[in-house]
């Protein structure tokens, strides 16, 4: 608690995710070109799905990322509501349009696979269709927090829509062994053996770590602006601006 | 292996390459468009300081 009121304050998390940055992208970038490169060149081809089977290597991390964000900016929405932290509320609105991206790269990428593996971009199965709800909650987030003027009731409206449209993120998890669903269960869990090759593994691993990293990167540059701009009333951002015109 | 092998990934090259394609695209815009988005805070900043103490009643996107 003691962390979270030191770096809680605006001014303290607008130094540190400026220290930071620069590590974070240039640790995305390494996993990003490694696993790329594990993914396109090094990897075999699937003796079933020849080499359709490497969207996985975008599909998944995206899709993982969908939902990790959504929960981080569920958290980070509650925060804010519940101890009135301003830096929970900037996080959670510019967690929005990452885990946006994040969910369209997945609905596309997986139909784009879905094509050739399943014959049909689209189908209205439980994964699918809750997939799609969650692309709809970020957006209706996002709009709801455009529609409100002053930040902190922009922030509580908001923060409603998101806490609530958390029930949706075990239901897309779940959907694939609740529901009849064209979608395949995970390949990978926790508790289980993995059920792909190493080989297949690894890239999807460093893929998955990249596209973490990348959201990291991006939560503090985002929000670095975020908070210039609702803080630009007070003393440090005057003195910050003033002293680099 | 050559370049035109490498990208010649079969019979599903065109699905292939269009989900790696249209990935790049919204990784680029995600870094494209805060870095905007950055430089326009910074531009209102700077002006309202030069405007002095009154009130602002910009607003930011």
């Amino acid at each position: 608690m003691k962390l979270v009121h030191k770096y809680g304050a605006p001014k303290r998390f607008y130094e540190l995710a400026g220290t930071v940055v620069p590590w974070l992208a240039a640790l995305t970038t390494v996993l990003m070109v490694v696993g790329l490169y594990l993914g396109l060149f090094w990897a075999p081809r699937d003796y079933q799905q020849g080499n359709a089977y490497r969207i996985m290597f975008v599909h998944v991390p995206n899709a993982w990322m969908s939902m990790m964000a959504y929960v981080a900016m569920a958290v980070f929405a509650a925060a804010g509501y519940i101890w009135n932290m301003r830096l929970a509320d900037i996080l959670a609105k510019v967690t929005a349009p990452l885990g946006a991206s994040f969910t369209l790269t997945a609905l596309v990428t997986g139909s784009l696979w879905g094509k050739p593996m399943w014959g049909t971009y689209w189908v209205w199965d439980a994964r699918l269709t809750s997939e799609l709800i969650l692309f709809f909650l970020y957006v209706g987030y996002m709009a709801l927090q455009a529609s409100i003027d002053d930040a902190r009731r922009a922030a509580h409206a908001s923060a409603i829509l998101a806490i609530v449209g958390a029930v949706n993120v075990p239901i897309i998890h779940y959907s694939v062994y609740w529901w009849h669903t064209l979608h395949q269960p995970a390949s990978l869990t926790l508790t289980n053996q993995p059920k792909i090759y190493i080989t297949m593994l690894i890239p999807l691993i460093m893929m998955s770590l990249a596209f973490t990293f990348f959201y990291l990167t991006m939560l503090c540059v985002r929000a670095r602006s975020e908070i210039l701009w609702r803080e630009r009333n007070t003393d440090w951002v005057r003195k910050l601006v003033g002293s680099r015109t | 292996m050559s370049l035109p092998a490498f990208l010649q990934m079969g019979r599903f090259t065109v699905f292939i390459w269009s989900a790696y394609g249209f990935t790049a695209i919204v990784v680029v815009w995600n870094i494209v468009q805060p870095l905007i988005q950055r430089r326009k805070v910074w531009e209102r900043l700077r002006r309202n300081l030069d405007d002095g103490e009154e009130e602002i009643h910009e607003e930011a996107e």
